[in-house]
């Protein structure tokens, strides 16, 4: 018999579900939210935001590039390899264009805007030549106009009669794989190719490392190698694998979930009440993350086909007592509730907490989990007492969940078990690296290492940030340390710094270089010049009259219609009485240089991304440690609130002794330990709780449904996420493999007795 | 017997020339013909009609090309100079040249000319050949529109040296190199079948 509040109950979950699809019928953002760059997931530059502002303007070019290098013994067949290669990727729509060409058009762009300011643009050598001796400077470029050499600069004359632009320009361009590539023998083929600004769909991503898997192949048949790499690259990879996780443990998980089901309860209305309960949980889960924050990383999912895992403990807590005699449908909900509340609720807050970390990706993680466990909880409460009638007749609890717990009887065995996790604990180190998260194959790791060494350049994501109070004065900043930087660099060791300076120099600077030029002029050693090289008169004067009487300086606003080359770094902006710029490092050989140029610049911030992520996760290793402790002291605060202390301390012991055991496992198994463990432990502790929870506050009659649905439960879970164990992203792997252990430890804890007395 | 062989040289190019082969089989073939020596020397003059000045560019002077020593660029006229071309890099008077270019790209397109290396021009420039009445002439057009806007073509003569080179820029600027003289210490011509460099 359906009571009135039973449907009542169903029309609210209705409801609640159509409300939510409402929602994202009208809000859900535009297309792109699903996101697979693994840069998405780590925080932004702390709380600099021109640190921000910096990191995302070096990142935008290297993440759009791929790099092809193909290796033959045969010139003729290795170039037509190459360009076999080429022409496909551009077929798929996978690349749109030669990076250099790009580049080149970029580099014309900026000449064209520099242009009309030319006579303000020295660099820093002809300045000092062409000050100390005028008509030598310009005898000198005359003899190079007569080698072969001189063929354009000759034709440049009426517009760069003295060659200064022209180098000015080249040296703008920094240390680059050019030079490198003339040095390249033919039968190696190599190329830098941009992916198009639109290839942001997963399927097209997966792609490319289809794509690249193939053509690697088809090299090897043909007697060649084809090695890439490239930020596209690695994401195409991991696209893949995270859709085949995904993909392999959603299945295994359903499948184990109905398989258990048919099993033990025999019953279609709960297997298909569990899949719904599930489903809602993950549909729930991103549709509300996607909501709110607007994106989700395709590890997000991957993270959160565990929920199937976890949602399922309500359902089977639920469905578990109708196995027991006298269960009655009318009386169901109530009999759980408690447990079912408390157990929600403190999940929730494990997760809840997280979405308080300053990553991105572990936020969505947090907000994923706690939205679906409230909506597989909230699908337990309004619909299960409406549509489960009850298990078949004769269904019961099978004999195995009947026995007793096993009753601890002395301290010898815990104090055993606690002196075994010892050397554990005092194994663990912390290691806060974060190029050890995400992984990469073997395959492309090799790739990468043969053309770095065939190169001779390696990508290096460190750069100065230069601050001032306004424009010019950041411009100074950077000329005074590309100076510095000069002075530093010796025969064996190079340090070369690039920024916007090197093409918009500071007022100072122009104004020094054009009273120069005016003065070479003035003094009549241009005409001369222009005459040895029998300009016509008109000519002649044309050029002379170009050089304008006043001073008029270049402005870093005039760049704005325009995109820089890539490598060079670039101004930020300005903001707050504060203005900021980049400056890109390049060397070879000159890392204790780097600090000296620090010193006396107060105004000059050396900025390792990398390192500084990992200082950052040493950081927030720590919060999480502070968090959970937070954590423990909160859930036992609301157990307080409800219990009293007699009871809550001993609801908290399953929990505290899961994590602790754990954390002695990795010690054995690692020797470190990451910020991912220490999420994985909040996990664990969440879940843990619910099985202290279900046995603490479930009658001793009931007990044998709570040791069925716990068993279930932790099998689900355990098979789940000991699956990500395998993942190919150490990440995920790290994490899959912590929480299985953990909660192996948890299920097997539950089965100690906990003395509770009414 | 001279006239006879370059007759049936002459012959030989045009029927060649006359064929369907690719770039690359022409100037493989060109590559056999060109005499390749361990020391090349040679005259030089150089012409660059400019619109700008009111007569050519002219300098002329002495080039010695040395598998150890690299090119020697000796310019006599009209300003004294010395460049040299030595495994990839070129240097002015003894000072290494910062500002290469373009002029780097003539210079190796020469150098390769007078080393019978010629494998690697269909990769920058599209190559046209024709039989001309005493030798071959080659055409290169640059492929990139970066190389094209400062060159619009690059015309190659010679026979068993080169003997020419007329470099038309983006603007129609015409420079003309040409080589008399030319001379080797030991001449040696490379077998059909020895591998390239």
């Amino acid at each position: 018999m359906t009571s009135h509040s039973d449907k009542l109950q169903g029309l609210t979950w209705v409801l609640l579900a159509f409300g939510l699809l409402l929602l994202s019928a009208i809000a859900w953002p535009e297309p792109g939210w699903l996101k697979s760059d693994f840069q998405a997931l780590l925080p932004a530059g702390g709380n600099d935001r021109w640190v921000e502002g910096a990191s995302r303007q070096a990142a935008s070019a290297y993440e759009t590039q791929l790099v092809v290098l193909v290796e033959g013994e045969d010139v003729s067949r290795t170039k037509e390899f190459f360009e076999s290669v080429r022409d496909e990727l551009i077929t798929q729509g996978l690349i749109v264009a030669n990076f250099n060409e790009v580049e080149a058009g970029k580099w014309r762009a900026l000449g064209k805007e520099l242009y009309p300011y030319r006579w303000n643009l020295l660099t820093a050598s002809d300045y000092l030549a062409l000050e100390r001796d005028a008509p030598s400077f310009l005898e000198n470029f005359r003899k190079k106009i007569y080698t072969p050499l001189g063929g354009v600069l000759a034709e440049t004359l009426p517009t760069d009669p003295m060659g200064t632009f022209r180098k000015y320009l080249q040296a703008a361009i920094p240390i680059s794989a050019s030079s490198t590539i003339d040095q390249l023998p033919e039968t190696v083929q190599f190329g830098v190719f941009t992916i198009p600004q639109g290839m942001r769909s997963l399927d097209s991503k997966s792609n490319m490392y289809s794509a690249y898997s193939r053509l690697k192949e088809r090299a090897a048949e043909d007697g060649m190698a084809l090695y890439a790499t490239g930020v596209p690259l690695y994401s195409s990879y991991g696209a893949q694998s995270a859709k085949q996780e995904i993909s392999t443990i959603g299945v295994v998980s359903l499948v184990l979930l109905v398989g258990l089901q048919v099993a033990f309860l025999r019953s279609i209305a709960a297997i298909g009440l569990t899949l719904i309960s599930v489903a809602t949980g993950v549909a729930g889960g991103v549709v509300i993350t996607v909501l709110v924050m607007r994106e989700l990383h395709i590890l997000t999912l991957v993270f959160g086909t565990t929920i199937i895992g976890i949602a399922v403990d309500y359902s089977y807590h639920y469905l578990a007592h109708s196995l027991l005699p006298g269960w009655r449908r009318e009386k169901a909900l109530s009999r759980v509730f408690t447990s079912l509340g408390l157990g929600v609720l403190s999940s929730v807050v494990a997760f809840f907490a997280l979405t308080f970390m300053p990553f991105p990706g572990i936020r969505q993680i947090g907000l994923f989990m706690a939205a679906g466990l409230l909506c597989s909880f909230l699908t337990v409460c309004l619909l299960y007492p409406l549509l489960y009638r009850g298990p078949p007749v004769g269904a019961q609890l099978p004999p195995l969940f009947r026995g007793s717990r096993l009753t601890l009887r002395s301290l010898r065995a815990p104090l055993l078990i606690v002196l075994m996790a010892i050397p554990g604990w005092l194994l663990l180190t912390p290691l806060d690296e974060v190029r050890t998260f995400y992984g990469k194959p073997p395959v492309l790791g090799e790739d990468e290492e043969v053309i770095v060494e065939r190169m001779s350049v390696a990508s290096d994501s460190r750069y100065f940030l230069v601050r001032g109070s306004n424009p010019e004065v950041v411009l100074e900043t950077e000329e005074r340390l590309s100076r510095l930087a000069d002075t530093l660099s010796q025969d064996a060791e190079v340090l070369e710094l690039h920024g916007v300076s090197n093409v918009v120099p500071s007022s100072v600077a122009q104004r020094r270089n054009f009273d120069l030029v005016r003065r070479v002029l003035e003094s009549g050693e241009l005409a001369e010049h222009l005459d040895n090289l029998g300009f016509k008169r008109a000519y002649r004067d044309e050029v002379l009259n170009s050089i304008p009487a006043v001073f008029e300086p270049l402005q870093l606003t005039d760049l704005d219609r325009i995109s820089l080359p890539s490598g060079m770094g670039g101004f930020i902006g300005c903001q707050e009485a504060e203005c900021a710029s980049w400056v890109s490092i390049s060397s070879r050989g000159a890392a204790d240089s780097l600090s000296h140029l620090l010193r006396g610049n107060p105004s000059v911030t050396y900025v390792d991304p990398i390192g500084d992520i990992n200082s950052l996760l040493a950081d927030y290793r720590k919060g999480v440690m502070i968090a959970m402790a937070g954590g423990v002291v909160s859930i036992l605060a609301i157990l307080c609130l409800f219990y009293g202390w007699r009871r809550a301390v001993p609801l908290l012991l399953l929990p505290v002794a899961a994590c602790l055991l754990t954390i002695a496992a990795i010690g054995y198994l690692r020797g470190s330990y990451t910020i991912i463990n220490l999420l994985a432990l909040l996990l664990i502790f969440g879940v843990s709780m619910d099985y202290s929870i279900f046995r603490g506050l479930s009658s001793p009659a009931d007990q044998p449904a709570v040791t069925f649905a716990i068993s279930l439960s932790a099998l689900t879970s355990v098979v789940a996420f000991g699956m990500l164990a395998f993942s190919q992203t150490p990440l995920i792997s790290t994490f899959g493999e912590t929480i299985a252990i953990g909660l192996s430890v948890a299920f097997a804890l539950s089965w100690l007795r906990v003395e509770w007395r009414r | 017997m001279t006239v006879l062989r370059t007759l049936l040289l002459l012959l030989f190019c045009n029927m060649a020339f006359a064929t369907e082969d690719s770039p690359e089989t022409m100037l493989a073939f060109i590559s056999r013909e060109l005499v390749v020596s361990s020391n090349l020397r040679g005259d030089f003059s150089q012409r660059k009609y400019l619109s700008f000045v009111d007569k050519p560019f002219v300098s002329s002077g002495q080039f010695r090309l040395d598998r150890e020593s690299g090119l020697f660029w000796h310019v006599i006229e009209p300003l004294e100079s010395t460049m040299l071309v030595k495994e990839g890099r070129i240097f002015l008077d003894g000072k290494p040249v910062e500002d290469q270019g373009v002029g780097k790209l003539i210079t190796i397109v020469m150098l390769g000319f007078m080393e019978g290396n010629l494998s690697g021009l269909t990769e920058v420039f599209s190559v046209s050949t024709e039989g001309v009445a005493d030798g071959w002439s080659v055409s290169l057009t640059p492929r990139s529109s970066r190389l094209r806007a400062a060159i619009a073509l690059i015309r190659i003569q010679g026979k068993h040296h080169l003997s020419s080179i007329e470099i038309v820029d983006a603007e129609q600027n015409r420079t003309l190199m040409q080589f008399s003289n030319v001379r080797s210490g030991s001449e040696e011509v490379v077998p059909r079948d020895k591998p390239q460099r």
